[in-house]
């Protein structure tokens, strides 16, 4: 099972990832839209997780730019924000994501949210 | 995590040097939307990985500037020359708490909360956004789940968490029985659920929680109007008084109208704190209770050695789960019995920043390993006699500013306060880096108190011991702050009435360091189990850094070098300590820490992680520090327990002082 991680802080980047890999994920890391982007049409994977605010194309594009595929229609995509993003729940709703998790979280939460997405 | 924490801090310097050109550049004219756009993502950044990584203050700070940024972002507020300095304050700030990767320092929050302040009172800042003078509303959700919210990927526990973060809660599930038995089924949703919310968002934002789910399930919200009081202050009891079928929309209803005389009055009085209901027990039931739980988790590792050998898989997955729940049960009963030492430390940086003044001494006080936790019991009594050694280091110990200067020393003096445990102690070391005891001046005292005679020779230890006596006081002038001679035999009787012992080293012109070891009144903690010869020993796992395995086939020495990440490691070959027959080839090292450096103990095998309940030792191996208690393991077997700092320095050559140079 292959999750792409799209964070452009570094740390959360890693912490998601040691997260995921400990629970036997395969993680794939990107830094900002654009590039994840690249990376998708690069390898199919089973999940994207995604922050919100970044550079170049920021997380709802990304969303929205993903949807556009056809291929990606199924795919799962979660988006990561903190609290104070909550008015943008409808945005993401309507782009296309299929849930969020809020920051800062906790790895158990974060798992079962994966598992249950990825089911 | 370590690793992680290297990369949040590292992340963060780089963001905030960032947002700083970025105000540089603001602040020589260059303000344009990509800059501000540019900055309020620095900030934004940060904000996520500070509460990521638990630095509170750090998250609440960059919060707020954030708030100010997006402002500005959206044309409200102009980045004036008055906000850039304070973001540069912010900066600074905020470097250094990542910097000393603590920020619960007393200047830092002083800082901090100063700067917050400011902030807040700034014409836009979101506590005035997210507050406004509207008061809040009650809300009824009526929640009916279907069956694809199963397939959606949501979880509805989750939706009801992320509720909380809206205002105050109150909720009661219902049952949803299938019409007819037939049509029971697993994977259909049996419970519905009643939620009372009181808060200051509006209606659409209400909605807005139920985004994700509300093709999955049947939603209702419906406002409540005549409700004006606090439903945090309703004690849930209330509710459980309306029988199953009433709903708690009824039931608010009826508290409502019974309410709405006194809800005027008592508003002015609830906080919105939350009340911790606590209950006073009596000790000896938290004894009783703790030596139960040691006892059961020694049962339950038998009873998982003995389930392991049945192979029954039925079995072997409900021990694993009693394993669980034994292990919270643990952590839970010993948490109601410990707190940190933390707790107690801003008195500490109380005092020395006091005594720094008081003194026009410069005296930086430092706390190490202080999240330490230890009984209550053992806190509040180590208070006191660390408050008076603390003032003695920053009275007695650290020299005048001028004295240190033409010793060669820092202007600032040390104190420092570490604590860590080693085996069954926790060990508290007091320290300075000031002029140390001077033993001719300690033992002329001596001989005019008549404590010691002109003619003996005295051990240097003994020396040092006469400052226990009542009454000894070698400072030439009795300071205001300390110096009565009061003192340290009150602070060896309060520490030797936890059981614990105080040592004293000291070196003349360099400093002294008082360590206070006390028994650690918990007895369960995790061990690595290793096998040395044929015997099963256990390292208490807080020790262990990392397990190698060796390259040489053979140990010939009881100490040797490895070459390990580029530096020789030394390597205590623990089978020649034990006078054990090494089993098998090419023995492990478990990597642990001694007086910050790192040593290797070699052994045959590690066996794993095991969770030990220590014994004390009986009185056969009183003379065997080497050895910080026993374990009975699953088998039943008994396991000693190695004392990691004690079994190191007993093997270190007192002459040729082999393993390195400088330790006595």
């Amino acid at each position: 099972m292959k999750v792409l991680v799209v964070d452009d802080s570094e740390s959360i980047r890693e912490l998601l990832a040691i997260t995921l890999e400990g629970a036997g994920y395969q993680v794939i890391k990107s830094t900002d839209g654009e590039d994840a982007l690249q990376k998708l049409t690069d390898q199919p994977v089973n999940l994207v997780i995604t922050d919100l605010n970044m550079p170049k194309v920021d997380g709802i594009e990304l969303v929205k730019n993903i949807r556009k595929q056809g291929e990606y229609a199924g795919l799962p995509i979660l988006l990561l924000t903190t609290e104070s993003q909550v008015n943008k729940k409808e945005e993401a709703k309507l782009a296309g994501a299929t849930g969020w998790i809020i920051k800062p979280f906790a790895q158990d939460k974060l798992l079962a949210v994966v598992q249950k997405v990825m089911r | 995590m370590d690793a992680l924490q290297h990369i949040f801090k590292q992340e963060c310097t780089e963001l905030l040097e960032k947002f700083e050109q970025g105000l540089v550049q603001a602040s020589n004219g260059n303000i344009h939307n990509e800059l501000i756009a540019e900055l309020f993502r620095s900030l934004h950044t940060i904000k996520g990985s500070a509460a990521m990584f638990g630095f509170q203050k750090i998250n609440e700070l960059t919060h707020e500037l954030e708030f100010i940024f997006d402002a500005i972002r959206n044309q409200q507020l102009n980045l004036s020359k008055n906000l850039i300095d304070l973001s540069f304050d912010y900066i600074d700030i905020t470097r250094t708490i990542i910097l000393s990767g603590d920020e619960n320092k007393t200047e830092q929050i002083y800082l901090a909360d100063t700067l917050l302040a400011k902030i807040k009172s700034l014409p836009i800042s979101s506590t005035q956004n997210f507050t406004p003078a509207k008061s809040s509303a009650l809300y009824y959700i009526h929640l009916v789940p279907q069956e694809s919210l199963f397939l959606s990927g949501n979880n509805l526990l989750y939706v009801l968490e992320d509720l909380l973060t809206v205002g105050n809660t109150v909720c009661k599930a219902f049952l949803l029985m299938p019409a007819d038995i037939d049509s029971f089924a697993f994977n259909r949703p049996l419970v519905g659920f009643e939620i009372l919310l009181q808060t200051h968002a509006s209606l659409e934002k209400v909605h807005e929680q139920f985004i994700f789910i509300q093709d999955h399930c049947q939603i209702q919200v419906e406002e409540i109007p005549s409700y004006t009081g606090n439903i945090s202050s309703i004690d849930t009891k209330h509710f459980s008084d309306y029988s199953a079928s009433t709903s708690l929309r009824n039931a608010i209803y009826t508290i409502a109208t019974h309410n709405i005389e006194n809800t005027v009055a008592n508003q002015k009085n609830h906080t919105t704190e939350k009340h911790h209901h606590s209950i006073r027990v009596a000790s000896y039931k938290l004894d009783d209770l703790m030596s139960l739980v040691s006892e059961l988790i020694t049962t339950q590792a038998q009873l998982e050695v003995t389930a392991e050998k049945t192979n029954n898989n039925q079995l072997n997955n409900v021990v694993e789960a009693l394993q669980k729940i034994s292990r919270r049960m643990r952590d839970t009963v010993f948490s109601v019995c410990l707190i940190p030492l933390d707790s107690v430390l801003v008195r500490f940086q109380r005092m020395v920043a006091d005594l720094s003044k008081e003194l026009y001494k410069e005296i930086k006080f430092e706390a190490v390993g202080t999240d330490i936790e230890l009984d209550k019991y053992v806190i509040e009594n180590l208070v006191d006699p660390l408050l008076h050694l603390i003032r003695n280091c920053a009275d007695h110990g650290i020299e005048e500013k001028e004295i240190r200067l033409q010793k060669g020393k820092n202007a600032a003096g040390k104190v420092q306060l570490k604590a860590y445990t080693s085996g069954t102690h926790a060990i508290l070391e007091i320290s300075d880096d000031g002029a140390g005891i001077d033993q001719h001046k300690i033992l002329h005292k001596a001989i005019q108190l008549g404590l010691a005679n002109e003619n003996e020779t005295y051990q240097e230890e003994e020396i040092i011991h006469f400052i226990f006596h009542p009454g000894f006081s070698t400072a030439q002038t009795v300071t205001a702050v300390s110096g009565r001679g009061v003192g340290m035999d009150v602070v060896k009787k309060n520490i030797e009435k936890l059981k614990g012992t105080i040592k004293i080293n000291t070196t003349l012109h360099k400093g002294s360091v008082f360590t206070i070891k006390l028994p650690l009144t918990l007895s369960i903690t995790e061990g690595l189990l290793v096998k040395i010869g044929n015997s099963l020993y256990v390292i208490p796992l807080e020790h262990v850094v990392k397990c190698i395995t060796l390259s040489t086939e053979n140990i010939q020495k009881t100490w040797s070098y490895t070459e390990y990440t580029n530096t020789q490691l030394p390597i205590l070959a623990l089978q020649k300590v034990f006078y054990a027959k090494q089993t098998g080839a090419y023995p492990k090292a478990v990597l642990v820490e001694y007086q910050n450096q790192l040593v290797g103990l070699a052994v045959d095998e590690v066996v794993g992680e095991h969770q030990i309940v220590l014994k004390s030792l009986g009185e056969f191996y009183k003379n065997s520090p080497e050895y910080g208690g026993a374990t009975i393991l699953g088998n039943g077997q008994v396991s000693l327990v190695i004392d990691v700092a004690h079994i190191i320095e007993n093997n270190i050559n007192p002459e040729t002082k082999f393993m390195y140079g400088n330790t006595k």
